[in-house]
């Protein structure tokens, strides 16, 4: 796998990249929610154990992806990684119906194999910039909400995922992947201050694992309703997917810092609002590419670690949202503050992160980059 | 050297902190809806955080790793 058809990043092999991983990150994260919630239906689980196995999911899912994602850097095998992501989260359907532990964990694992490889190459689709990485994420939450529905209407059939992962897996090995840097010292990364490294990348996790605990933690009484539910859906997805576009446009401070700054008092007191909580979701959900990018640009060829690590934080905000401090932050004022000091965090962190880069905002990082890319030209 | 152990230490009672909150999560934490106050047992959670810490820990030290390196590329 080493000796992979490498191609030019032009728009074409974008737009087919992005088409074939964000379609197959809406599938694979359809069938693991699908999977797990079938669980208590094929099999008897009683409450404790089906959260032991929702645990144990999130766990290899999630927290797992930084070895993997160390892996990928070392070994230079992310369309591998994808592609074995999505042959293991299609088992897990098959098995599913004989062990509900080894279905859980062929799900987990392959969940976490698949978004390491796929992120890896939407992070070197765009370089530095935001735009692919969040239009690669954003079907994940279609895929959740899809898999949601499927999983608790107690008709889940396998064969549909496996056909559509397998068809899935030739059109990734078909369109090949984009030239990767794993070049770890290259000049870029030498013009780089990193003695603050560990700071920007603590306030950039934090902040998203504030946004994981805040997603989680929020109770929206009229989600019931499969209209407003679909809204919701589409605002996150809308949200990360333009995202990524709106701040490489606006630049990465302000869109960050101005979309959560406004989405704090609607989804701390609108909530109960469907059409202010939508809006609400859709400004919280900006700022998700950006923290990816940001964490990946810090550590110049790994792509694979730097999107593990951002899952890391996910999953450390989920756990949060598991335990009792689900009901202290579900207060009004709690949310308010919470979002503001992620807020606070991040802009300190990407205030850091473009000062180790020597620029003084993100506009001129971009506009150095536009400078390189026609200079390549 | 100071500065990292008294950070360790503070992780360390933070974390012992939460895993002791989360020896047992209320049933509506799982499944929302009328559970009458019941309580689940979460020794899986307990794990869960008992990994998801190491991994932090271990990458921490990677990041750490990551920057005296390259402070010694920036020196050659």
């Amino acid at each position: 796998m080493k000796n992979q058809s490498w191609k030019p990043v032009d728009f074409k092999s974008v737009f087919s990249n992005l088409t074939i991983y964000g379609s197959s990150h809406a599938i694979v994260d359809a069938t693991c929610a699908a999977v797990i919630l079938s669980l208590s239906q094929i099999h008897s689980v009683d409450l404790g154990g089906f959260f032991a196995l929702v645990v144990l999911y999130n766990i290899l899912a999630f927290g797992f992806q930084v070895p993997f994602g160390l892996m990928i850097d070392k070994w230079h095998i992310p369309l591998f990684s994808a592609i074995a992501g999505c042959i293991l989260t299609a088992v897990s359907t098959i098995v599913l119906v004989f062990s509900s532990i080894i279905a859980v964990c062929l799900a987990g694992i392959g969940n976490a194999l698949f978004h390491v490889g796929g992120g890896t190459i939407s992070l070197n689709l765009t370089p530095k910039r935001a735009t692919a990485p969040g239009i690669f994420v954003a079907p994940g939450a279609l895929g959740i909400f899809v898999g949601t529905i499927i999983g608790k209407s107690g008709d889940f059939v396998s064969w549909p995922f496996v056909f559509l992962l397998l068809s899935l897996c030739v059109a990734m090995f078909m369109i090949g992947v984009p030239k990767i840097d794993y070049d770890q010292n290259n000049r870029e990364s030498r013009q780089v201050d990193f003695h603050c490294l560990e700071l920007v990348i603590l306030l950039l996790l934090s902040s998203i694992a504030v946004r994981s605990l805040v997603g989680l933690a929020i109770v929206f009484p009229w989600k019931s309703d499969m209209i407003l539910f679909i809204t919701l859906t589409a605002a996150v997805v809308l949200g990360k997917a333009f995202g990524g576009i709106l701040a490489d446009k606006l630049g990465w401070i302000s869109a960050a810092t101005i979309s959560l700054l406004i989405s704090a008092p609607l989804l701390s007191f609108g909530a109960n609002n469907p059409y202010i909580a939508i809006v609400g979701m859709f400004l919280f959900s900006i700022t998700m590419p950006i923290t990816l990018v940001a964490i990946s640009n810090m550590l110049p060829g790994r792509p694979g670690f730097s999107f593990g690590l951002t899952c890391l934080a996910l999953i450390a905000g989920a756990l949060l949202a598991f335990t009792e401090f689900k009901f202290i932050f579900g207060n009004e004022l709690a949310i308010l503050t919470i979002i503001l000091v992620s807020m606070a965090a991040l802009f300190y962190g990407l205030l850091l992160f473009f000062k180790s880069f020597s620029f003084r905002n993100s506009k001129t990082y971009m506009k150095r980059n536009e400078g390189k890319k026609h200079a390549e030209k | 050297m100071r500065k990292n152990k008294k950070f360790f230490a503070a992780l360390l009672v933070f974390s012992l902190g939460l895993f002791y909150s989360m020896r047992k999560v209320h049933a509506d934490v799982v499944a929302p809806g009328p559970s009458g106050g019941t309580f689940i047992s979460s020794g899986t959670l307990v794990v869960a955080g008992i990994v998801v810490l190491v991994i932090a820990i271990l990458s921490y030290l990677l990041l750490r790793r990551i920057r005296k390196s390259s402070k010694k590329d920036a020196n050659k």
